[in-house]
């Protein structure tokens, strides 16, 4: 059994314009010591689907159908009191931009340590030990635990949050945008440091980006989300080799390639359709180049193309007209 | 110099093992504390030298170093004969304490080289009483001033902070004592308490904190609205924090120097309120400068032109109103984001 097992899961916000279907139906696994990436443009629903396993969405969020289950237990009807356990305990979050994810009053080690004190019957001199020993792990000196925020570096403020989320041994951890503020000396810095921490804590970890890049480098499989739906989702090679969906390929072309002619990278046309109403059918018929009268009325279900490898596309299950 | 060992960025010293291990170098105590009073004056002095710019807040600074400077000396001169005891006695010619009864000859004095600023109706030294006066006049405007910041502090915060109907009920609690004169509710407030036996410096000083706590409330729900909105406050929710704990211990600290502006302003305002109250005969039964003046013109020092009685209470009001004053202002300048010009 897997050990995160997220189905049909639905995540609504209610604004003035109306109700804002952020999640609309994903389901994804996560098994023990797995990576799993979710990409898409931004405002598709990743960070919404994080918050929603970790129960954390604004006070306008609701999850309105589906479930999470986290070794059999589901966290969408837990009571607050118990979800709060779950916490950082189970699963932990990298949150998006470092740089406000810390307090700036407070010394960088005081903030690694609450987590701890709150979860755990530890002493305050316990808690400082292994303050020290999870910012060695992340490369960080343990004298600089009695720094403020404002004394690191970007690149060190991120991994000051990694360690922060390792503080209580989580068994998954979902990392939100981890290197997007950065530049790509550290981004690289910051993927093996995961990497490295995935690999020797045996960690399982959910990996958000917009970076397809950042994806194939540290990901086992990966989801891509369209408009609150995974469009397409399988091991990263199959989906960067072999992508099906119209969306995924127009997602890997608009990489430069370093390898291959030079050439301006290609666009995407169009914006992401407004999720208070979305588009009928397929939801990525309004840009897609080969969508046809079918795309607009049926909407196409998430069906395995290969081994491990699904895609929600007509073209798989029917013949377009020609033209 | 700091003795700081940057972070390495190479991760090869814990490359390879699954737990980090015991660090090879040991911190013993010493080497914290030293760390850590380092850091501290580090922090202190960044502090100074954007404050030293403040040529104001510096003014403000030394009227207040003075007057502190003479609330904390009273009991020393006294003790060496500089100056009289706290009521300033200064009876007879010869300047012995006098009885009762006896025909007080040394009454309305004007300054001179002997009495420096003259002697009141009961022939007590103005001088000794201003002096004494500092003490007891800065102690009822600090305790009115925490006493304020308390309540418009944990009201600020927990309306700000929860939000919903109870912010409604607290903001409109808050803005009735707003528009509530100040003066006229303190009056109705020391009154009420006098019966009940108050009247003391420190229902004095309660009362006058009551007063003035509203706008430190919407202040600090201003804060904590816009602070509640940052990330770490999600975060804070995420690793497992109650409620309560991220107002009191992630909210709170980052609005913590705003207050303490505000408080320090807020000191000015009681004092002057506290004279206020004391001119109107309602003050504490204490020695304070606002029962001098009330005294003085309780004998219609203006008619019978004793002006030294009335004038010198009144600049020391003033002065320490305004070092107070100049001080919150200059404070306010570095810590409130509105008025940074850094």
């Amino acid at each position: 059994m897997a050990l995160l097992e997220v189905k049909g899961l639905k995540t609504y916000f209610e604004t003035q314009e109306g109700e804002v279907h952020a999640v609309d139906g994903v389901d994804f696994s996560l098994g023990e010591g797995e990576s799993l990436g979710l990409a898409g443009e931004s405002g598709c629903g990743k960070t919404t689907a994080a918050l929603s396993i970790m129960r954390l969405l604004p006070y306008n969020g609701r999850i309105v159908d589906g479930s999470i289950r986290y070794m059999g237990y589901d966290l969408t009807g837990m009571p607050e009191n118990q979800i709060r356990g779950i916490r950082w305990r189970h699963i932990s979050i990298i949150f998006q931009g470092a740089m406000n994810a810390l307090n700036p009053v407070k010394r960088v080690g005081e903030q690694i340590a609450e987590p701890i004190i709150l979860h755990e019957k530890v002493d305050s001199e316990a808690a400082q030990k292994r303050v020290g020993d999870l910012l060695e792990l992340v490369g960080i000196h343990r004298d600089r635990a009695r720094d403020y925020p404002h004394e690191f570096s970007g690149g060190m403020r991120q991994r000051v949050m990694i360690a922060m989320a390792l503080a209580c041994n989580p068994r998954i951890v979902i990392a939100d945008e981890p290197v997007t503020a950065l530049d790509v000396m550290i981004q690289g810095q910051i993927l093996d440091l995961l990497e490295r921490l995935k690999r020797e804590l045996g960690l399982s970890m959910i990996l958000i980006s917009h970076d397809l890049s950042v994806m194939a480098e540290t990901c086992d499989s990966m989801a891509i989300m369209y408009a609150g739906k995974i469009v397409e989702s399988g091991g990263v090679r199959d989906v960067f080799k072999r992508a099906n969906h119209p969306y995924t390929k127009d997602l890997i072309a608009a990489f430069p390639d370093i390898e291959g002619e030079q050439r301006l990278p290609a666009f995407i046309p169009g914006l992401l359709p407004s999720l208070v109403d979305p588009p009928a059918g397929c939801r990525f018929h309004t840009r897609c180049k080969y969508a046809w009268s079918h795309c607009v009325v049926a909407e196409p279900p998430l069906l395995p193309v290969a081994e491990g490898h699904r895609s929600a596309c007509h073209l798989n299950t029917s013949e377009p007209p020609n033209r | 110099m700091r003795r700081r060992v940057h972070g390495r960025l190479s991760l090869s010293s814990t490359e390879g093992t699954a737990r980090p291990g015991p660090t090879a170098e040991r911190l013993t105590l010493q080497t914290l504390v030293v760390d850590w009073a380092h850091n501290e004056w580090d922090r202190w002095r960044k502090f100074l030298r954007v404050f030293r710019k403040s040529r104001l807040g510096m003014l403000g600074l030394i009227l207040l170093l003075i007057f502190v400077f003479m609330a904390v000396s009273a009991p020393l001169l006294t003790g060496l004969g500089l100056l009289r005891n706290q009521d300033g006695r200064l009876c007879g010619v010869d300047l012995h304490p006098c009885a009762p009864t006896e025909a007080n000859l040394a009454r309305y004095i004007p300054p001179n080289g002997v009495v420096w600023l003259g002697t009141d109706h009961l022939g007590r030294d103005i001088f000794a009483r201003l002096w004494w006066g500092t003490q007891i006049t800065i102690l009822i405007g600090f305790l009115a001033s925490v006493v304020s910041m308390g309540l418009g502090t944990f009201v600020g915060l927990v309306a700000g902070y929860y939000g919903g109907w109870i912010d409604e009920i607290l903001m409109r609690i808050t803005d009735f004592f707003l528009v509530l004169p100040t003066i006229v509710l303190a009056l109705i407030l020391v009154s009420f308490l006098e019966q009940s036996g108050g009247g003391t410096s420190l229902t004095v000083a309660i009362v006058i904190g009551i007063t003035l706590w509203a706008a430190t409330a919407r202040l600090v729900r201003s804060q904590a609205l816009s602070l509640k909105q940052r990330q770490f406050v999600d975060r804070a929710r995420a690793i497992g924090a109650s409620q309560s704990r991220i107002a009191w211990r992630h909210v709170f600290p980052n609005a913590f120097s705003l207050v303490f502006a505000e408080g320090i302003l807020t000191i000015a305002v009681a004092i002057l309120t506290e004279s206020f109250l004391s001119y109107l005969g309602l003050g504490p039964d204490a020695n304070t400068w606002g029962k001098m003046i009330e005294e003085a013109l309780q004998h219609s020092v203006l008619v019978r032109q004793l002006t030294w009685w009335i004038i010198t209470p009144g600049l020391a009001i003033v002065g320490v109103v305004l070092g107070f004053t100049l001080l919150g202002y200059a404070l306010d300048e570095i810590v409130n984001p509105r008025l940074r010009r850094r």
